[in-house]
């Protein structure tokens, strides 16, 4: 039999075909390459959007303000604080020694206020700021990338760490069913039914919210959205021939939990996973969006939405902040319903 | 007895239905098992030879009874303590496809007991073990490599054998090892399973409703009827001189090989239905099915006692 391989890994038949069901979808497949790349570039927004430069020749040496700290001293100024590259005076300092700079397509990190605004921030659309700025002068495309690459990465990190929670947990239950299944249930029933944002919200005004405090909080309730399905499975799978069979041969609970069952249950996780970013990212966002979310000052999309919302005058704000917020979501979704349908058993492949 | 491998006493595994009632899956069993001993167990679907092999293998927890193996209790061991005796006892399924994972290889899924049960096994000895039993069920090593699917229904068997055998078990449960293969396929494998008993000690407990298997494959027979024994005795005597009803009956219904000759020797086909196992019959289970049965029948339940040498029988009427 033929063994295909993608990136030099064996693929079993069966990947194998979803892989090509998945290609197949050209709709879910092109929103995971743009949705790639997009989270591959934003990964490097430090060198997309900053206000320092990538590379700075001065004097005959190199330097790289965005990894290392330069006293403005360094370049014979006057200061012995970190250089600001973007004031007239250091660059002139720079640049009429015959040395030059070169800066990132944006020259704005998401903190950077722009102090020349010809008018009352929210600046609208320009040259200088192409997306314009929010009301405290920042400009909104460095806030843009800086937001989606945090989203995404909060996402990332909730989806992981409640999978993992979620599987276990799903895993015990169906495997060894009976009572600790029917308390288990009844736990997650009364668990699931507390109002989670008004929690997370009374929770975040106890503890000043990080990213972690807010993973953590937000960790509390998203455990459940794996459970049903994982269980599911254990209760089906902990029936089949085979893992009868391993228990007759004396395997160890553990072990077949994860040797013989889990392989079952992956495809449900699987399934499900680009759908539990999706909520994630959501929940992150209007917690921002309300004020309860990362502390104030981070780059979030949410903050921007409520921008939006706060200045009906500047549109620009709330356009980009949902168009951004609408495409990331939309592409996650795509990709969500083409992996669910190539990993679909109905689905013959052509 | 210093040769009595496993004991089992009075039996019983009752599954809880709601509403009080509950499925009497094997009722009141009783036997013993000498070493290098196959036991064959007949008996018509749903009678309970599944049940009785899971509670055996201690898989399946007992309603009361006791199983006793090599003198211990297995039924009331500790989990730790009940794995290091399932080195003694394994067990190959009716299905041979169905209980190999499809995600391992064969070199995996044999090496697998080996791992659970003597973890403290070196890589290289495993794979020497693993290599040597794979030789003994008569496949080639370069199987080890491949899947189940793979591999016909035959051959997915031999890898069950091999699976079961390779931690060097005493006894050999075998629910309905060949019922499905070919039959051509099927002698294949019982022979391999003689061969193997004869050239590793093992005692058989061997499940069918073939009686032409049981009777190639035993040494004893038990016949088993809702649960309960209707008849137990040596291999020869009771097939060739059933006493019991349920047993004549059973063995006049398998098809004969020259039908001129076999037919109209024994009692008449049964008629009807098995009963309910949920509600099974008063007195003796099979009287609503027995040409003989009489007024007792319904009233006292029939001991299984001795007939003959080597032979007990569970009915107020032997033949």
């Amino acid at each position: 039999m033929s063994r295909e391989r993608i990136l030099g890994l064996r693929l079993t038949p069966m990947t194998h075909r979803r892989w090509r069901n998945f290609r197949a979808n050209r709709r879910g497949f092109w929103s995971l390459w743009i949705f790639l790349t997009l989270f591959i570039v934003t990964l490097f927004a430090e060198f997309i959007a900053n206000d320092k430069p990538i590379l700075a020749h001065y004097q005959n040496s190199f330097y790289m303000p965005v990894f290392v700290a330069y006293a403005e001293t360094e370049f014979g100024g006057e200061f012995e604080t970190e250089a600001d590259y973007r004031d007239p005076f250091v660059r002139d300092l720079i640049v009429d020694s015959g040395g030059w700079l070169l800066w990132p397509p944006v020259r704005y990190s998401y903190g950077t206020i722009n102090y020349n605004l010809p008018v009352p921030a929210p600046a609208p659309p320009s040259a200088e700021n192409w997306l314009g700025t929010d009301d405290q002068g920042r400009d909104v495309v460095a806030r843009l990338i800086y937001g989606f690459r945090i989203s995404v990465l909060f996402g990332l990190t909730l989806t992981l760490f409640s999978s993992v929670i979620g599987v276990a947990a799903g895993a015990v239950q169906g495997y060894f069913g009976g009572w600790l299944d029917l308390l288990f249930q009844r736990f997650i029933e009364i668990w699931s039914g507390l109002p989670i944002l008004f929690l997370l919200i009374i929770l975040a005004s106890v503890v000043e919210p990080n990213f972690w405090w807010l993973l953590g909080l937000m960790l509390l309730f998203s455990w459940m959205g794996l459970v049903g399905v994982v269980r599911a499975e254990f209760l089906r799978a902990r029936n089949l021939d085979y893992v009868k069979a391993a228990r007759a041969l004396g395997v160890s609970n553990g072990k077949i939990m994860a040797k013989h069952v889990l392989p079952n249950a992956m495809v449900a996780t699987l399934t499900f996973l680009p759908f539990i970013l999706n909520g994630s990212i959501t929940t992150l966002t209007s917690l921002d969006f309300l004020g309860f979310g990362l502390p104030p000052g981070s780059p979030s999309l949410g903050e921007l939405l409520a921008q939006g919302k706060a200045n009906l005058q500047a549109p620009w704000l709330g356009i980009s902040g949902f168009m951004v917020l609408a495409l990331m979501l939309s592409l996650l979704i795509f990709i969500g319903e083409a992996v669910r349908d190539a990993f679909d058993p109905r689905k013959a492949a052509e | 007895m210093s040769d009595q491998l496993l004991a089992v006493r009075h039996l019983r595994v009752l599954f809880p239905l709601k509403g009080g009632q509950s499925v009497h899956a094997v009722d009141d069993v009783s036997f013993g098992l000498r070493d290098r001993e196959s036991l064959g167990i007949v008996g018509e679907s749903g009678c309970g030879k599944s049940t009785l092999a899971r509670a055996v293998m201690n898989l399946q927890a007992l309603t009361s009874g006791q199983i006793i193996w090599r003198g211990v209790f297995i039924d009331t061991l500790k989990r730790r303590e009940l794995r290091d005796r399932r080195r003694e006892f394994q067990m190959i399924f009716q299905d041979p496809l169905a209980s190999l994972d499809p995600r391992m290889t064969v070199a995996k899924l044999v090496a697998e007991p080996l791992r659970a049960l003597r973890p403290n096994l070196r890589t290289e000895e495993v794979r020497s073990m693993v290599n040597s039993i794979i030789d003994r069920v008569g496949l080639d090593v370069s199987a080890l490599d491949r899947y189940p699917h793979e591999f016909s229904g035959g051959q997915c068997q031999r890898i069950s054998i091999a699976r079961a055998l390779v931690v060097e078990p005493k006894l050999l449960v075998c629910d309905e090892p060949v019922s499905a293969l070919d039959v051509s396929v099927q002698a294949q494998i019982l022979n391999l399973l003689k061969e193997l008993q004869e050239s590793c000690d093992l005692s058989l407990i061997f499940i069918s409703h073939d009686l032409s298997v049981v009777r190639h494959m035993s040494d004893r027979v038990m016949v088993l009827y809702l649960g309960k024994i209707m008849e137990l005795g040596d291999r020869d005597r009771l097939l060739n001189n059933p006493r019991h009803p349920y047993t004549r009956a059973l063995i006049n219904s398998a098809p004969a090989p020259d039908p001129n000759k076999e037919r109209d020797r024994l009692a008449p086909l049964l008629e009807g239905e098995v009963p309910s196992p949920i509600n099974p019959p008063s007195g003796c289970v099979f009287r609503t099915r027995c040409p003989k049965a009489a007024e007792r029948c319904a009233k006292d339940v029939p001991d299984l006692r001795p007939i003959g040498p080597g032979q007990n029988v569970a009915c107020h009427f032997p033949e």
